[in-house]
């Protein structure tokens, strides 16, 4: 009888060892033609003539949108219609919201197939473009778009395609949304008031003073409780006093000496002006997102510096007579930076090099980023597209015209997260909100900075 | 006959054993691996570093800062909860009338969702503008108190520490009574007639006879610290302030990035086994604190 317990405990746990044995053997067979690819990855490239395809196909594509978000609307339109002329491929998509990477990443390491994401293309770059595992677009760029009356590449955006790059040149990631960065406001309650967009930042204090003085309403609101808001005001004063790539200059000068540069110190004491002036609206540092930008659908501020997402965010919260207006960044006396350099902030589609729908994959975001369809999402999410031939959604007209004519883009944050991610987190939004709420002096950030930076390079 | 009832036992074990084995022992077995290797999580690519994800830990200020709200969070979050806790048992089992209505309404926040405490919490009641309570100070004519900011940058860990024993009290209460139902009412009359205190009866006879309850519950509150994630993490709004970080909290954006494509998985599970040496580390420290002993009544 003992014995043959002993075996029935035995076999159980060997049963047990092989259902886990399988699993791990799974993860593995899953992830094994990835690093197959990454040793020759110019075979992965994605095909520039498309297959005779006929027989049914699926492309799983996991989505940043959410299910309820008109952009998963549109979506799920342009995949309708997909279906009409390509009835074979199927499209499965799952919307995962914001964290969708995370969600990918699990996924495929217990061995799910996941073949296309979009999501922001700087995380794309610091994720499957970094790691050697997305799927090179560049040939099947040259190849003729959805409609035949062009390339593909030329259907984009000067330097959209360009922005996410592998450091070889390589394109993986196909940005479709276009995101921009200024200021928002009621356009009704300024022409009511009298109050005209400012073109340099003396204008713009004039203005915030007269706001101050002449009505009830407050200058600026601010989510000041979230780092990588309030960092807005920080990389586009140094866009404007420096010009584009200063701080990611700074970031990689592995002395730290770049950080002594007065212009970094000038940068946090014109934020900072804007607080002892009492031009953010009473209170700010302690809202809890999204606190701030509602003061801004109330009419209880005057205008928000934010992302060009949020006139869609915001517009259940408005009334009806609210009449969105947009302006860029004010020019800076004495600064490099012109009210024309423009962030470009993309989301885009990359897809991964181990998938065996390649072909698909170009065939289907051709068609998605026909004018066409890309029209469709700007009317329907109030979105700037990264498609030429599309209009700019009426919400976003001032900053939309700004972009499409400006002579230099920037990535946001200067592009700092798209490389180096952990210096973006842990040092520099740390202290530079630090700085901005006034827990550290001027001298004190530029000297944290300086130290931070030597600190990291020493420790990479 | 005491030999096969004990093969029985093992059998009706089993199934429990080996998913305890491959959902717990497995896992935490490959977190340990993880944390001596350098991985995003995407590839295969995993380069061996050793011991130097450890090593980085104690010179990462973002850690020692997120380790310190944990601490924090344990400590005072613990006093607050356990304090309150007794009080409140205390008041209840003095034959108050309507004990189980106060009982029910003490417990109801343990019941309510952590995403709903941050909204409630974050836009209803600390709002500076708007929020409840700095309203409540402007009619009471506190000025001082009307315009403070409970949640900037200095003062939100204390904000959501209040939130957080606010809604974890009622569940360890729950524990600690029903330990204490369990004492003998003689005990207590015996003491009355002898002339004890109310007070020297809680110290001579509630808490000692209600000790081994208390360290489960101490127990439970330490792991719960120590792993808290939801309600800091909501807090925050689309993220969480650096001043409500916890391990939890870093060993997430660490290893999976929010918004900032980190994806340092390796150095995650290194934050992971840290943390779960801290768990250890706290039982054990709470078992020799509070030595048990056995009382027979």
């Amino acid at each position: 009888m003992k014995k043959l317990f002993i075996w029935l405990l035995i076999a159980t746990f060997a049963v047990s060892m092989v259902f886990m044995g399988i699993g791990c053997k799974k993860t593995e067979e899953a992830a094994a033609p990835a690093e197959e690819v990454e040793e020759e990855p110019a075979e992965e490239a994605a095909p520039a003539e498309e297959e005779v395809v006929g027989e049914p196909k699926t492309i799983v594509w996991w989505s940043l949108w959410n299910e309820q978000e008109p952009n998963a609307v549109v979506i799920k339109k342009w995949i309708e219609e997909y279906k009409k002329v390509k009835p074979e491929i199927t499209i499965d998509i799952a919307f995962v919201g914001r964290e969708v990477m995370t969600k990918v990443m699990a996924a495929r390491s217990g061995g799910e197939v996941v073949d296309l994401v979009d999501t922001e293309s700087y995380v794309l770059q610091g994720s499957l473009i970094k790691e050697g595992i997305s799927l090179v677009m560049d040939e099947a760029l040259d190849t003729p778009n959805y409609k035949g009356d062009g390339s593909w590449r030329d259907s984009f955006l000067s330097g959209t395609l360009e922005q996410h790059a592998a450091n070889d040149g390589k394109v993986s990631v196909i940005s479709y949304n276009l995101i921009t960065n200024g200021f928002i406001y009621d356009k009704k309650l300024w022409n009511d008031n009298g109050w005209a967009a400012p073109k340099t930042w003396d204008e713009f204090l004039a203005l915030c003073e007269t706001i101050k003085t002449t009505s009830d309403i407050e200058p600026i609101t601010q989510d000041a409780g979230v780092d990588f808001y309030n960092d807005m005001w920080n990389y586009q004063i140094m866009e404007k006093l420096k010009g584009p790539g200063a701080l990611l200059a700074a970031v990689e000068d592995k002395t730290g000496k770049s950080w002594e540069d007065p212009a970094f110190k000038e940068g946090i004491e014109l934020e900072r002006e804007l607080f002892d002036k009492g031009y953010f609206v009473e209170g700010c540092a302690g809202f809890t997102w999204p606190a701030g930008q509602l003061l801004l659908a109330s009419g209880e501020a005057a205008m928000e510096l934010c992302g060009s997402w949020l006139p869609c965010e915001l517009k259940d919260q408005v009334s009806e007579d609210f009449e969105w207006g947009t302006f860029p960044f004010p020019e800076i006396a004495g600064g490099v930076g012109k009210i024309t350099d423009m962030e470009s902030y993309l989301i885009g589609w990359a897809a991964f090099n181990d998938t065996k729908v390649g072909p698909e994959i170009v065939d289907f975001l051709k068609f998605c980023t026909t004018a066409d369809n890309q029209q469709i999402w700007v009317d329907e999410t109030w979105n700037m597209s990264a498609i030429l031939g599309t209009g700019i959604p009426p919400a976003l007209e001032g900053l939309g015209k700004a972009l499409l004519d400006s002579k230099a883009l920037f990535s946001p944050h200067d592009g700092i997260p798209d490389v180096y991610p952990d210096y973006q987190k842990n040092i520099y939004l740390k202290n530079h909100n630090l700085a901005f709420l006034g827990e550290i002096t001027p001298d004190e950030y530029v000297k944290l900075m300086k130290e931070e930076t030597i600190a990291y390079w020493e420790s990479q | 006959m005491k030999k096969r009832k004990r093969y029985i036992a093992w059998i009706f074990l089993a199934p429990s054993l080996i998913m305890y084995l491959y959902f717990f022992v497995y896992p935490t077995i490959e977190a340990v691996r993880l944390s001596f290797y350098k991985w995003s999580g995407f590839s295969k690519n995993m380069e061996f570093v050793g011991l130097k994800n450890f090593s980085k830990l104690i010179s990462d200020d973002s850690f020692l800062a997120a380790l310190k709200n944990t601490l924090l969070l344990l400590v005072i979050g613990g006093i607050g909860i356990f304090l309150l806790a007794f009080i409140f048992s205390l008041l209840l089992g003095s034959g108050i009338k309507g004990k189980k209505v106060y009982r029910a309404i003490i417990f109801f926040p343990f019941i309510i969702a952590p995403v709903v405490h941050s909204i409630y919490w974050g836009l209803l009641v600390y709002n500076p503008r708007t929020g409840m309570l700095n309203q409540l100070f402007k009619l009471l004519n506190i000025e001082i108190l009307a315009k403070f900011t409970f949640t900037d940058i200095r003062h939100i860990f204390g904000s959501v520490l209040f939130v957080v024993i606010w809604s974890s009290v009622g569940f360890y209460l729950i524990l600690l009574m029903a330990g204490i139902e369990r004492i003998p009412p003689y005990l207590y009359e015996a003491a009355r007639i002898e002339g004890a205190t109310e007070l020297k009866m809680f110290f001579k006879i509630t808490l000692p006879l209600v000790k081994e309850v208390l360290v489960i519950a101490m127990i439970f509150w330490g792991i719960n610290a120590i792993k808290m994630f939801d309600l800091l993490y909501a807090f925050g709004g689309i993220l969480p302030p650096r001043s409500l970080w916890t391990n939890a909290i870093y060993l997430y954006i660490v290893g999976f990035g929010k918004r900032d494509p980190i994806f340092q998985l390796g150095y995650a599970s290194a934050i992971g086994v840290a943390t779960l040496l801290l768990v250890v580390i706290v039982a054990f420290i709470i078992r020799k604190l509070i030595r048990r002993e056995i009382y027979e009544y």
